[in-house]
């Protein structure tokens, strides 16, 4: 009995929950995730792939619960890449890259290989 | 509203190119004269697409072909791979309001409303009949009349 509930201090997003298409300062949108979760509301949080990369921030504004999922409204307010645009079907989503995604015609963001580098090189004190 | 925006679907885009504020633009549908003297002589599309307040991209496949971010000189160079094309699909996109622009050769031009202080609209397409759809602030869609005061 009771509500369980997730409380989070890192967007961490999946392409198919709402992961941005692109990475650009000012793009909005939601991702849904399952369960009852909480997240920081009008304050910078990080934001993750699915393979815990730090991409940068976002703002969420709005939390939507259903019951059985979670509308995360938010914006992206800080992007840590150089370059980071939209093609589409060349996603490579890192060493646990969700199977479920092989095949399938999804946004995908493409990553230069010198930006994957930099972030691998950032020590972000998280293990 | 999208059913109006789908009506450039199957109808050929014979223009890219630049507007004030080197925003893009396309030109599609008929070739019509323009209604103002200043401009006597020139065409205009039957529908016009103009990107305002947005960063836009184009892209083949996996491959980024050009974007908002580079200069004029250079993206104005790259657009023109979709001119004498026909419009394939134009869509919405529900969860991040992007614009998507399918040309019959194969390339895609997505529109990301990204604007941090949004004033302006994101884009705009004009419609015969002085109509246009327009996505305002706050990634609201809109049909309204062009031909009064704003």
């Amino acid at each position: 009995m009771g509500l369980q509930v997730e409380f989070n201090y890192v967007l961490k997003l999946k392409h198919d929950q709402g992961f941005p298409p692109i990475l650009k300062v000012g793009l909005e949108g939601y991702g849904i995730k399952d369960g009852y979760r909480i997240y920081p509301i009008n304050t910078s949080i990080s934001l993750m792939d699915e393979a815990n990369r730090y991409w940068g921030t976002v703002i969420i504004y709005k939390l939507v619960q259903t019951g059985i999922k979670t509308f995360i409204y938010y914006r992206i307010n800080k992007v840590l890449v150089k370059q980071a645009f939209a093609t589409r079907n060349n996603f490579t989503p890192g060493k646990r890259a969700s199977k479920s995604l092989k095949g399938k015609r999804v946004r995908k963001m493409p990553l230069d290989v010198e930006d994957i580098k930099e972030f691998e090189s950032i020590d972000w004190g998280i293990k | 509203m999208l059913e109006r925006l789908r009506e450039v679907v199957g109808k050929p885009c014979w223009k890219a190119c630049v507007s004030y504020g080197d925003e893009l633009t396309l030109d599609i549908g008929d070739k019509l004269p323009y209604e103002q003297k200043v401009m006597a002589g020139k065409l205009t599309g039957e529908y016009v697409l103009g990107v305002r307040d947005s960063y836009w991209a184009l892209t083949l496949g996996t491959k980024h072909i050009t974007d908002d971010n580079e200069g004029v000189d250079i993206f104005l160079n790259k657009v023109k791979v979709i001119e004498s094309t026909l419009i394939t699909d134009i869509n919405v996109d529900g969860r991040f309001s992007v614009l998507t622009v399918t040309f019959d050769n194969g390339y895609i031009l997505d529109v990301y409303p990204t604007a941090e202080e949004q004033e302006l609209d994101y884009w705009e397409m004009f419609l015969p009949d002085n109509e246009f759809i327009h996505m305002k602030p706050g990634r609201v869609l809109a049909l309204d009349r062009s031909d009064v005061p704003m």
